[in-house]
């Protein structure tokens, strides 16, 4: 019944409304990934933020764990334009990498394809990345200079991960005055879960998050995101998959279980 | 175990909003069919297809609202035939983008995802799927949320309209 009413809106809406949003700048949602028959991999993105564009293609393709971080940009960073309907917004652009299928599922072959995608992404685009392996499964792909090095002290408190990380991202706008939120839908998981960070000392953002993360009874992985309309910054975490397509075109979707869960409950 | 002795649906009622999420609504579920009693059994969720979503642009912010919305590995044990909470909706913070930037976020729009539910009986090793795809929508109006549980098919269960 809902869905009628949305159905009903949603053709009204397109005679009736003003239109929103002129045509744009060849963006797409989503990454196109082609593999050629000698094996090589070509991921084409075209958006506001195509190295995150391409990570989440290469994600899915492989069911990696891969988190991506936005750089701060300075407001009249050149690298940020705005138009009347989309307000300020990263120019991004189009961006084709290419890379060997992976040979097997070592971590190895992971770091050789992202340092290929990385460093192809700097000799085209202005702002440099690196690719920080963080555990055997997670890896980070980071600007040069990132907010989430910044070092930050968490107390000793049992919280949910959703709650932990809140005050993860709580603490890093205490520590830089660079409001950071929490965004996506609700996820149980990260409710259900309890966890207690132990350390006396400030460490960086980022290794605490991770630890947070690192708790799910699933891999988990998030998006840092630079908001050039306001100059805020936002986390979204969500569950990690792996997108396999069948004979017949139809996708299955598999969920890769925290090989650290386990251990992470004994402690 | 036989297929028999486990549920062959269920049933949501929808409750309110959790403590901290005024967007979220809360559905209990009630397990149908089988044995009738699945005390302590474990109810896992995972993905039956990707999941969509409407809200999205090409200029959308994926911390806010992410292309592919998935379900969160939730575990649930069974009191008698019921479990839950299964929340379902955004987070405040993604209301207040949605709020703050009309020309960026595709309204009215439909975050969609595709739950599939898993039962195991306590001390038994393989899991039963019981349900193989129970659509979770979050429906974004123009001044409205309403979160909804279940094919719209058969028998689409939502919460209230939630104003924003």
């Amino acid at each position: 019944m809902k869905f009628s009413v949305l159905a009903i809106f949603l053709v009204c809406c397109a005679t009736l409304c003003p239109q929103a949003a002129p045509p744009v700048s060849g963006f797409t949602i989503d990454a196109n990934v082609s593999r050629a028959s000698d094996g090589a991999i070509s991921v084409t993105s075209n958006s506001t933020r195509p190295l995150w564009q391409t990570v989440e293609g290469v994600k899915r393709r492989y069911g990696w764990t891969i988190d991506y971080e936005d750089p701060l940009y300075s407001s009249d960073s050149d690298q940020i334009t705005s138009d009347s309907v989309h307000g300020r917004y990263l120019k991004g652009g189009k961006f084709i990498s290419h890379f060997h299928e992976p040979k097997n599922s070592s971590s190895d072959e992971e770091t050789r394809i992202l340092r290929a995608i990385v460093d192809q992404y700097n000799t085209q685009f202005l702002t440099k990345y690196r690719v920080l392996k963080i555990s055997d499964y997670r890896f980070d792909i980071a600007p040069t200079q990132s907010i989430l090095d910044q070092l930050i002290k968490i107390d000793s408190e049992t919280r949910s991960l959703r709650a932990e990380v809140d005050e993860i991202m709580a603490s890093l706008t205490n520590a830089t005055g660079i409001r950071v939120e929490h965004g996506g839908l609700i996820d149980n998981a990260m409710e259900q879960t309890q966890v207690s960070l132990k350390h006396a000392d400030a460490l960086p953002a980022r290794q605490l998050l991770n630890e947070v993360l690192d708790h799910a009874p699933v891999q988990k992985t998030w998006v840092f995101t630079f908001n050039p309309d306001g100059g805020t910054c936002a986390i979204g975490v969500q569950t990690t998959q792996q997108w396999i397509m069948n004979e017949n075109g139809k996708i299955s979707v598999k969920t890769l279980s925290n090989p650290h869960f386990a251990l992470s409950q004994n402690k | 175990m036989l297929g028999g002795a486990y549920p062959s649906a269920d049933r949501a009622t929808a409750g309110g909003s959790p403590s901290n999420d005024i967007y979220a609504t809360s559905f209990t579920i009630t397990l149908l069919g089988g044995s009738g009693n699945f005390q302590n059994y474990k109810v896992t969720e995972y993905d039956a297809s990707p999941g969509t979503d409407t809200c999205v642009t090409q200029f959308s912010d994926p911390a806010y609202i992410p292309p592919h919305p998935v379900t969160s590995g939730g575990v649930w044990y069974v009191q008698g035939t019921t479990w839950g909470p299964d929340n379902v909706g955004w987070l405040p913070a993604s209301v207040q983008y949605i709020r703050q930037h009309p020309g960026v976020v595709n309204i009215p729009c439909d975050a969609t995802i595709h739950q599939a539910l898993d039962i195991l009986c306590p001390g038994w090793p393989t899991p039963y799927l019981y349900s193989s795809d129970n659509p979770l929508d979050v429906y974004t109006f123009p001044v409205t949320l309403q979160n909804c549980r279940g094919p719209i098919s058969n028998g689409q269960v939502c919460g209230s309209d939630i104003a924003y």
